[in-house]
């Protein structure tokens, strides 16, 4: 009886610990290989049959059916330009040009990873959709209450995060990722 | 050696194991979790449209509300099947995934020939074929991707979208996809 409780008590010791590291790995080792650009994360293997055991377990939590980094490329950012957790209590200005590629979106997703429900029906800004300043640049809001023009809407009380979608990148981004220009997030103002 | 000595060594392989078995089944369950729901719903090597994607959506995580989704889940054990899509402007890919999750081929609308896609997928005990995308397995998943630029573009594709087609393959198509020995033969 001794036996069995101790190689009992074994087994569900390493049961318990074997799960408990699993989740901790999903959770806080991220991306095995991300790279950064400002505060744009991306992980080259994504989707691809080079993924790791980690990176491929995590893309299929987070991000299931990407595709390979030569057909799009995915950057996701956590924090604004300065290192702070996007909140949807903050009003920020994205900045920045036409991303290079020959389609690109950025979506806002809720802490749950699924688009939020803000009431507005809207749930990103694409290259079909912004408006462009005649020089090439543009600026867009993220915020819970509206803006008048190439404003992605969030929900207050929550943190969002961002996945910048560039399909067909320009065959410099997926050579360097981390030199990609990529919009800076900058954080206006709190409530 | 001391008991507990004993007791900490197997905790920590038994640990190990785990952990890398979990990490390793992760993708592959989830993979069979969609496969499973969706197969009940909607069958196999056919496709199934998928709405534009809004909060209320929980079928698959982060999905992109600027793209219409069509799936096809495929089984190859009777043989290949060919998937094919007519392509829509500013985008349209056909990607296919292991059952592991891996994204082993995709193909956009700037390499269609005759404005369709089209790929022969086949399974792993099945012969070289020239084009053909091999699967580890003999289940994966189709998804053809299309860029929508707003609700009404959405509405105009759906006639575009039930065009693609995802069919086992039947003994006087596969003549079109000769196996590599057979053309060496033939020569």
């Amino acid at each position: 009886m001794r036996k069995v409780f101790f190689w009992g008590a074994a087994v569900l010791t390493a049961c318990l610990i074997g799960a408990t590291s699993s989740l901790a790995a999903l959770i806080w080792m991220g991306l095995a290989n991300v790279v950064s650009s400002g505060p744009w994360m991306t992980d080259p293997t994504t989707g691809s049959t080079e993924a790791g055991l980690y990176t491929r377990a995590l893309v299929a939590v987070k991000g299931l059916f990407a595709l390979d980094k030569e057909e799009t490329v995915y950057y996701t950012a956590i924090t604004d330009s300065s290192g702070q957790p996007l909140s949807g209590d903050c009003t920020y200005r994205i900045e920045g040009t036409a991303l290079p590629a020959r389609w690109w979106s950025i979506t806002a997703y809720g802490p749950d990873n699924y688009l939020i429900d803000t009431g507005f029906d809207r749930y990103s800004i694409d290259a079909s959709s912004v408006a462009y300043r005649a020089d090439g640049s543009f600026t867009a809001w993220i915020s819970a209450a509206p803006k008048e023009s190439n404003w992605l809407p969030v929900a207050s009380g929550q943190p969002f995060d961002l996945t910048a979608r560039l399909y067909n990148p320009e065959p410099g981004v997926y050579a360097a990722l981390a030199a990609t220009e990529l919009p800076q997030i900058v954080r206006e103002r709190c409530s | 050696m001391r008991p507990w000595i004993k007791w900490s060594l197997f905790v920590m392989a038994g640990a190990t194991v785990i952990h890398i078995a979990t990490m390793w089944m992760l993708p592959r369950a989830i993979m069979a979790g969609v496969v499973h729901v969706t197969e009940a719903e909607e069958g196999t090597n056919r496709f199934f449209h998928e709405p534009l994607a809004t909060a209320d959506m929980r079928k698959v995580v982060r999905p992109s509300p600027d793209i219409a989704y069509s799936v096809c889940l495929l089984d190859v054990s009777r043989g290949p099947v060919r998937v094919s899509a007519p392509v829509s402007k500013p985008y349209t890919s056909i990607a296919i995934y292991a059952a592991n999750t891996d994204n082993v081929f995709v193909q956009n609308d700037q390499q269609a020939e005759a404005g369709h896609l089209q790929v022969l997928v086949t399974g792993p005990d099945a012969p070289e074929t020239t084009g053909a995308v091999k699967l580890p397995s003999n289940t994966g998943l189709a998804l053809v991707r299309r860029v929508v630029k707003d609700h009404e573009h959405f509405q105009a594709l759906a006639p575009l979208r039930h065009q693609a087609s995802c069919r086992a393959v039947s003994d006087t198509a596969r003549r079109e996809f000769e196996p590599v020995t057979e053309l060496t033969h033939g020569e």
